[in-house]
């Protein structure tokens, strides 16, 4: 990744964008810091922020007029944070540190005239730049701050002035200063604060048209600033002078980035969704207690906008926020030797493109996180652990054993092709043959049966090559089957080849299926569901309302989730989540299904597999329209990777030889290696990826090659490696003929002696 | 891995069913990612069918695999 695309993706993430008081705060002070502090009780905390970031803290805290209160977030909910009040709590609450400076002296020298709050401001930031500053004004250098406000007593502003003192900041006489003129004079560059009258007097022959960004006047060099009625604006002048010094002292651009200077516009976004109105609490004349600071602080929102990773638990689960991320994964691509420690991070998003739909910027996971997968394959470097499984899966759904185009039994041309799609032939067979006989009834043009794999799962893997492999054979069986609509049952593939091969028109089943009359037979579950949309529909409104329109036709009652429709969520299925990070995956789903305690109504199988595997009750709208043998169809559980493949293999062999009249293909020799498990076993079997047919290919291997290890008490230990894994089992034969499957697990490295290959 | 290999006594009581020989501690070459380790597994002296036992396949073997693939 480019860093200039780092950029690109930053500056969409506002999280990191400064709150609203901060940014029209002239002087930029961290308001919200500041009510954190304070709302814990941290007033010391509180003080180190003033004293962070105002010039003469001890004053300036003490009368600040808050122009922040304009801006204020909280003012559309009960009125804006007394922030002035609870940075003068703060001073009232114990001492300033008042830290000697530790700056190396820059021997540069720099002058201020006059002693007002402005003028000091600007000598105190010059000190804190190591420039030896020399401030002419009148004897009585107190004079000015205190007549400010009777906040500021005559204690309060000589300790301002002793700490300038102690930084070595000099007070002379304005006699004493030389004629402004003289621009190369040993007190040149100057700044001139115009809340100081007799400073003002020293301008009296120049030209009032100061530079508004430099301050700069006709007089090259010098500076002046600080004739606002805002006390904090004055400062801010001073601050602004100071630094025009600095750059002329440089020989800098006066005048160069400096937008965000003064008060500008924050790019932060924050809700208000939820937040009950509180009214300040009125500030008292001399200042809030403590216990009433604490309180008002409480009132503040501590804006940060973090709206996506509200509602995603996968943002959440990493602790930050997408520019975060985005700056993470960066580094991660960037790593030449070493770990690369955001690898499952990458992995782990379910692409649902949720976040984009929320975001107020529209920040993209699903684009961020498709680029760096991409790359981590294209330098080789994606660990192969994490899509081994759904590939292989893949392989196998795009195999001949698994892939079905046939145009309807005795018709030589279709209009359309109903492609069932990976997920509903693995999880209901029986729908996808019921539905083909239904669709071959009710629709007129021929409907082909087209069982194959769209390519979801290497597209999410960003496997450009075998998606591009697939997509190439998929082109050529849809123009041998004369280019067909497609009626595809799965949004994930309509999305795929909507999105990569938009040249073969494709049609949801669900739009099919409102516009026709509805099947006899049609069932109603017992109560009102919820129902959920699978991710990859959100850009689908239209399969999203045939969805509504046909549940209703069919008089199903369903709840909407609170986050519906376009803001949809994935189940743990899309991106491959479920396969990087299964625990991960399953938190989502069980975070999904949490949100309502009706039984969740879904439309696709995917989803339909993924709350069901979490013990959510769920049912797939097919098993209300078609019904099943089962009557409570929500509680049936989810089915294992095993079975899905079994699944297929059966509907397919099914369909030819029931529809086509093909003669039965000849079966694996493994398929005679029959299976028994004790409890348990299928379901640890399940959780390690580890299918039946895999076990069924080891023990053939085992048997018919005597390459196996035996325990003492009698079981076969045996390994084969098909491809990348290796996998082991430890079976004892019985004497029925059957294999009792005691125990099975597999490792990713290949070690000499075990694991032999088998049949690919 | 070597705390680990030191428990695999239990493995000489294991037959290879071929060979009829019980397993042995072998030195055997194990790869992952172009990294190659050596490590004392039950194997058979005969014909070298070596086993790779549960407790380390879903162990060490594990925690390596994983950190190789983020390297």
């Amino acid at each position: 990744m480019k860093r200039a695309r780092l950029q690109e993706f930053e500056y969409k993430c506002i999280q990191e964008e400064p709150p609203w008081c901060t940014a029209a705060c002239p002087l930029h002070l961290d308001g919200r810091g500041l009510c954190r502090a304070v709302g814990e009780g941290k007033f010391d905390e509180g003080r180190k922020i003033i004293e962070r970031t105002l010039p003469l803290p001890g004053v300036l805290g003490r009368i600040c007029d808050a122009p922040c209160r304009a801006v204020c977030k909280r003012r559309e909910a009960g009125g804006s944070i007394e922030l002035g009040g609870l940075e003068r709590a703060c001073l009232d609450e114990g001492p300033l540190r008042r830290r000697p400076l530790l700056i190396p002296k820059s021997g540069s020298a720099a002058a201020v005239a006059g002693c007002g709050i402005s003028s000091l401001s600007a000598a105190s930031d010059g000190a804190k730049k190591g420039y030896s500053v020399t401030v002419f004004c009148r004897p009585d250098n107190t004079a000015l701050l205190t007549a400010l406000s009777p906040a500021v007593t005559e204690e309060i502003a000589r300790e301002e002035l002793e700490w300038l003192e102690k930084q070595g900041v000099r007070f002379r006489p304005l006699a004493e200063m030389p004629p402004l003129q003289e621009t190369d004079s040993e007190f040149s560059p100057l700044y001139v604060g115009l809340d100081d009258p007799e400073a003002v007097l020293l301008l009296a022959d120049v030209k009032r048209n100061f530079d508004p960004v430099s301050l700069e006047t006709a007089i090259p060099g010098v500076f002046a600033g600080g004739d606002a009625p805002s006390f904090i604006g004055r400062a801010a002048d001073g601050r602004r002078g100071m630094k025009s010094v600095e750059r002329y002292l440089q020989k800098a651009s006066l005048h160069s980035s400096r937008e965000t200077e003064g008060p500008f516009e924050t790019r932060l976004y924050t809700s208000l969704k939820g937040v009950l109105p509180i009214p300040p609490l009125p500030l008292p004349e001399g200042g809030y207690s403590p216990s009433e600071a604490k309180e008002e602080a409480r009132r503040c929102l501590l804006c940060e906008c973090r709206e996506c990773v509200k509602t995603c638990i996968y943002l959440e689960e990493y602790g930050a926020y997408p520019k975060a991320y985005a700056r993470e994964i960066f580094n991660n691509l960037s790593v030449v030797s070493g770990t690369r420690s955001a690898n499952r991070m990458i992995n782990s998003c379910s692409l649902c493109g949720r976040c984009e739909r929320i975001c107020p910027n529209g920040f993209s996971m699903r684009e961020l996180i498709t680029e760096a997968r991409g790359e981590m394959v294209a330098v080789n470097k994606m660990p192969p652990s994490a899509h081994d499984f759904p590939l292989e899966d893949m392989a196998f759904n795009t195999s001949s054993k698994a892939v079905l185009a046939r145009h309807a039994p005795g018709a030589e041309k279709s209009g359309w092709a109903f492609f069932p799609g990976c997920r509903l032939t693995g999880s209901s067979p029986g729908h996808v043959r019921t539905l083909y006989d239904f669709l071959r009834e009710r629709l007129d043009g021929g409907v082909a049966l087209w069982m194959n794999c769209c390519g979801a799962p290497a597209r999410w893997a960003a496997r450009e090559d075998l998606f591009g492999g697939n997509l190439a054979a998929l082109r050529e069986e849809w123009a041998a089957l004369g280019k067909p609509v497609i009626i595809a049952a799965c949004t994930s593939c309509l999305e795929a080849l909507a999105a990569e091969a938009p040249e073969m028109r494709t049609v949801s089943l669900w739009e099919i299926l409102a516009g026709l009359d509805l099947p006899e037979g049609v069932r109603l579950p017992g109560e009102e569901m919820a129902l959920h949309d699978p991710c990859t529909s959100a850009e689908m409104p239209g399969v999203q309302r045939a969805v509504r329109a046909l549940a209703g036709k069919m008089g199903i009652k369903g709840e909407e989730l609170p986050l519906s429709g376009h803001l949809t969520t994935c189940c743990g299925w899309g991106g491959l989540q479920i396969c990087a990070n299964p625990p991960l995956a399953e938190k989502i789903a069980a975070g999904r299904g949490g949100e309502t305690s009706r039984d969740l109504l879904v439309y696709c199988a995917m989803c339909r597999d993924a709350f069901a595997r979490t013990g959510k009750r769920t049912a797939h709208l097919l098993d209300f329209l078609f019904p099943p043998g089962e009557s409570d169809v929500a509680a049936v559980p989810h089915v294992s990777f095993s079975d899905q493949r079994e699944n297929r293999i059966g509907l397919v062999r099914e369909l030819k030889r029931t529809l086509w009249k093909e003669e039965e293909i000849v079966a694996e020799p493994w398929e005679s290696v029959r299976l028994v498990y004790p409890a348990g076993m299928e379901e640890k079997l399940e959780e390690r990826r580890i299918l039946a047919s895999v076990v069924q290919r080891l023990i053939l291997h085992a048997e018919e090659g005597n390459r196996k290890i035996q325990k003492p008490d009698g079981t076969f230990l045996a390994s084969l490696r098909p491809a990348s894994v290796t996998y082991w089992a430890e079976y004892l034969p019985r004497e029925d003929g059957t294999f009792e499957v005691k125990n099975a697990w597999s490792h990713r490295m290949a070690v000499a002696g075990a694991g032999e290959g088998g049949e690919p | 891995m070597k705390e680990l290999t030191a428990s695999y006594g239990k493995y000489r009581e294991y037959l290879c069913t071929n060979c009829g020989c019980p397993l042995e501690l072998r030195k055997t070459e194990i790869t992952y990612l172009g990294s190659v380790f050596t490590l004392e597994l039950p194997s058979c002296p005969s014909c070298g069918l070596t086993l790779i036992p549960e407790e380390l396949a879903l162990g060490k073997m594990y925690e390596v695999e994983q950190i190789l693939e983020d390297k």
